[in-house]
């Protein structure tokens, strides 16, 4: 194998997802906190349109959803879906979002600022997402006049957004690193670039199954291609200690390691009832499993799906009605059962 | 362990409690513990308190007797105390009304005060307008200060131009 593929495949059995968002707001209006404004119909629905038709190619894209319109289980599959924030999920009177098909472009409106937009996609691939980002800012820019300060760049609602707005995240499975205890130095060393490494859901969540999200916190006076830089160079040097930690355990504890990834398969494949927070541990030592070639049955694509399939939000739309706790471990062990056969 | 109030999320905030020897404990997922408004999670793990704190922290140095009237933004009307308090601002304007007291917060978070990178091409123009204008000002002082009269009226009316292209592209 050319050594180039080799650290790609390394890189993909690390790396999760990559996330760019911009927030942007409108000239002449006030924020969406301050609840002031009285037309929002009316911008909700010149965003979708500068959306929509802006790009003609596009144009069967994008679909516009509001808060109010969707319930309580859709709107929590979302979140966990990572589309829309939890604070946009609770903004019944004003919140919308405009979603492409293939769910990697959210454009959150009336969050904290009027728009954030959004995209997510697998592996390694900032630039591109940022690239996706801009298409749509350039289009809601064509038909709206953001709120631009010469000195502060972009404005927005909180003063840790101004500039270019542009918040950058990569998502990292970091079993090994977590286990022995090396995250907090890397978030101590990454707070002194000006990086945060958060759990996976955001701001002062647990890890949940050795998943870490690491992200820019400047944005004013460092430009959108610099922050991407510097995230990805921070990144990839924990992407190189964690293989190399890999490599080393296998080597010395190859029993431990056979071990703990079979067991975590042999409950999953017969486990009668699980809670989100056993599962996704188990997941998290099936797929460290898969990176290190101990188990070949199950492909990464699988393992990520499953994490996003035993979250709370995804049972009960699947199951279209509210679970009980109990009612929804059970189910949450069925659908892993069927998954990992 | 299950947040005691959705019971769905995981319980991620844990409170004890100690009033008069008795003890009690709540157990909470964030987003329950943000709702409730006890003022113990809300200080907790609210950014906007802090980001108030560190402003705070600057302003004490400054101005220790009671503050004169808070500044107040005449746009949307929240007031540089309402910032203070909530960690975020009213409207863009903001900006302008509270400058110079939230430019020590913005330098203490960001580390810089002056843009870098992508510029709405809209509004683009005017920037590139009003860095002409600084331009041109300079100029206009130096030719006042070496009493080139003439020339220096020429310039006067061409910034008077700018500066009220600047005005119409603002409404």
């Amino acid at each position: 194998m050319p050594s180039d593929a080799y650290e790609i495949k390394k890189e993909a059995d690390i790396v999760v997802s990559s996330r760019v968002r911009l927030a942007r707001n409108f000239e002449n209006l006030s924020f969406p906190l301050l609840n002031k404004n009285t037309n929002e119909d009316e911008i909700i629905e010149k965003i979708y349109l500068a959306i929509a038709e802006g790009d003609e190619s596009r144009k069967d894209e994008f679909a516009l959803i509001t808060i109010a319109n969707i319930d309580k289980i859709d709107r929590l599959n979302y979140v966990e879906k990572h589309l829309i924030s939890i604070m946009l999920s609770k903004n019944i009177r004003t919140g919308a979002f405009v979603l492409s098909k293939d769910e990697t472009i959210s454009i959150m409106i009336n969050e904290e600022d009027h728009v954030r937009i959004q995209c997510i996609l697998p592996d390694l691939q900032l630039e591109k997402a940022l690239e996706e980002t801009y298409k749509i800012d350039d289009l809601i820019e064509k038909r709206m006049t953001y709120d631009f300060d010469e000195k502060f760049g972009y404005l927005s609602s909180c003063p840790t957004n101004i500039g270019t707005g542009l918040r950058a995240s990569v998502m990292l499975h970091l079993p090994v690193l977590n286990n022995i205890g090396y995250i907090t130095g890397i978030r101590r060393v990454a707070g002194q670039i000006g990086l945060a490494v958060r759990g996976i859901y955001g701001e002062g969540t647990e890890a949940k199954g050795n998943l870490f999200q690491i992200s820019n916190q400047i944005t004013l006076g460092i430009s959108e291609e610099e922050t991407l830089k510097n995230l990805k160079n921070t990144v990839v040097q924990i992407i190189q200690k964690e293989s190399t930690l890999r490599e080393k355990l296998l080597l010395e504890k190859k029993d431990d390691i056979e071990d703990s990834v079979f067991r975590a398969l042999g409950i999953l494949k017969n486990a009668r009832i699980i809670t989100s927070n056993e599962a996704m541990k188990l997941i998290s030592n099936l797929k460290l499993g898969v990176a290190l070639n101990i188990i070949q049955e199950i492909s990464f694509k699988k393992i990520d799906q499953l994490m996003a399939i035993i979250q709370v939000g995804y049972l009960h739309k699947h199951y279209k009605k509210d679970l009980t706790e109990k009612e929804r471990d059970i189910k949450r062990a069925e659908i892993i059962r069927e998954k990992v056969k | 362990m299950l947040c005691e109030e959705c019971k769905i999320n995981v319980a991620t905030v844990h409170m004890t409690k100690i009033i008069n020897g008795s003890k009690d404990e709540i157990h909470l997922c964030e987003t329950c513990a943000r709702e409730r408004k006890d003022e113990d999670f809300e200080a907790a793990f609210d950014i906007p308190k802090l980001l108030a704190s560190l402003l705070d922290m600057n302003i004490d140095k400054q101005q220790n007797q009671p503050s004169v009237a808070s500044p107040k933004c005449q746009n949307c009307g929240m007031t540089y105390s309402d910032f203070r308090r909530t960690g975020k601002l009213g409207c863009g304007r903001c900006y302008d009304a509270f400058r110079n007291n939230i430019l020590p917060l913005i330098k203490r978070i960001h580390g810089n005060t002056r843009h870098e990178g992508k510029l709405p091409k809209r509004s683009g123009g005017v920037i590139n307008r009003k860095r002409e204008l600084k331009r041109k000002r300079s100029v206009l002082k130096q030719m006042i200060i070496e009493e080139k009269f003439e020339k220096a009226a020429i310039l006067r009316d061409e910034i008077k131009k700018i500066e009220e292209d600047i005005n119409e592209n603002r409404r």
